[in-house]
């Protein structure tokens, strides 16, 4: 009798407690994730909230006070400069040159700058960005030679429109008065443009890259051994290539931006590299909170990208 | 033996109620934060027409320097830009690659001058492609 009764105890009592450490555990478990949620999510708040106020600061407003850009850079600091702004006027749409560029050099001194732009605690970095505002895409006409995924042994030579995608070009490619589309490919020579657009990405040149009385030039994530020439006119844009020579352009060369190219031989771009860049790059950091912006720099269109980011 | 099974059914009764309150609370909690992406996408719809102002696309009506500006926004984004003159639509541009209007979460406004006197509404819809 007493054992049958101790038996019928002990399975209600394990189901029980059972039944007691489900529950606990399901309820730290939710309560866990929830702390952690909110508090991601709060951390994702307090950066927003500093993007969106920095970025009017910094676009709407000349700054306090309004001549700040003519004070020495050593003398730039929280309280002689209580709130920095590269607006030219209050209505905001268009920066000043000189403050843009007194904020670059303020830049020198990264701890002081996030200290005047308020940017305090939570391991909190910011990187902005100041660069023309163009429509890259080249329109395609259509095609007067075109290579899909083939192997040419010896040079392509066209007077119109290119298209190239990953193909194996064993020679130089040609074009003169027309378009070149190079996507993908390998070019075991030398890129020669005249009078043409050219948009390359994720190509490797094995020799130079060459381009006279350019139009629209367009070079992304490509590797090239040799140079990156261009010569008499037309508008650069280079961004994240690898070049295993020389990157020059002349001064009737626009360059509309020139960033993240790694360039083992000389940088000599007449026009500068039509960017401005200020604080540190986020990389692969998580969180990050990004707010563009559109404004008129010297009349041209530009856009101003701040990221404000979690450093680990 | 009754009790027991009484006393079980109660249970599953409350993990069950549990679990579903859980359950809702899970799918729910993302919602109840505030979202800020429509606030930045408000800010690239007016900086759109304060750019477009001050480079004076829009007094012109120049549809080139418009569309070029239109286009040269992020891909992800659609933009239209409508213009009118009182209640009446004088001119209308659609970003290119951009079909019906979408959910539109950015929305600019202002009131412009051109022909020395005459007095236009632009509006900038965007919303994301």
């Amino acid at each position: 009798m007493l054992l049958h009764k101790g038996q019928f105890f002990s399975v209600d009592i394990f189901l029980s407690v059972l039944l007691f450490l489900t529950i606990l555990t399901s309820f730290f478990a939710t309560h866990s994730y929830l702390n952690r949620t909110i508090e991601s999510q709060e951390v994702k708040n307090d950066m927003t909230l500093i993007a969106n106020s920095l970025s009017s600061s910094l676009v709407d407003t000349g700054g306090y006070p309004d001549n700040w850009e003519t004070f020495d850079s050593s003398n730039i600091n929280k309280n002689t400069v209580p709130a920095l702004g590269l607006s030219r006027n209050t209505d905001g749409g268009s920066l000043d040159q000189d403050k843009v560029n007194k904020l670059v050099q303020l830049n020198s001194s990264y701890s002081n700058l996030k200290d005047i732009l308020g940017i305090k605690g939570g391991g909190y970095e910011f990187y902005l960005k100041i660069s023309g505002l163009f429509n890259l895409e080249i329109i395609n006409n259509g095609e007067d030679y075109s290579c899909n995924g083939q192997t040419i042994n010896g040079n392509v030579q066209e007077n119109g429109n290119v298209a190239i995608q990953d193909c194996t070009v064993n020679g130089n490619v040609q074009v003169d008065d027309g378009k070149l589309k190079i996507l993908r490919s390998v070019v075991t020579g030398n890129v020669i443009l005249r009078n043409s657009d050219l948009e390359m990405a994720g190509t490797n040149v094995d020799g130079n890259l060459q381009v006279n009385e350019g139009g629209i030039i367009v070079v992304s994530d490509s590797i090239i051994d040799g140079n990156l020439q261009m010569t008499n006119g037309g508008s650069l844009y280079a961004a994240g290539n690898s070049i295993g020579g020389n990157l020059e352009a002349g001064c009737s060369t626009t360059v509309l931006e020139s960033t993240n190219n790694d360039v083992e031989g000389d940088i000599d771009l007449c026009n500068g590299d039509g960017a401005y860049e200020i604080g540190i790059y986020p990389g692969n950091a998580e969180n990050v909170v990004i707010v563009e912006r559109y404004v008129l720099l010297k009349g041209n269109r530009t856009k101003v990208n701040l990221m404000v980011w979690e450093n680990g | 033996m009754g009790k027991g099974i009484i006393f079980s059914l109660d249970v599953m009764i409350a993990l069950l109620l549990s679990v579903i309150f859980s359950t809702f609370i899970f799918f729910n909690i993302d919602q109840s934060f505030s979202n800020y992406d429509e606030l930045f996408l408000h800010k690239t719809a007016t900086d759109t027409l304060t750019v477009l102002r001050e480079d004076t696309s829009l007094e012109t009506f120049s549809n080139e320097s418009i569309y070029s500006f239109l286009n040269s926004l992020p891909e992800q984004y659609c933009v239209n830009l409508t213009i009118y003159d009182d209640n009446r639509i004088l001119y209308n541009a659609l970003k290119s690659g951009c079909n019906a209007e979408g959910n539109v979460l950015g929305l600019g406004r202002r009131v412009f001058i051109a022909n020395s006197t005459s007095v236009y509404f632009g509006e900038v819809k965007l919303w994301y492609g």
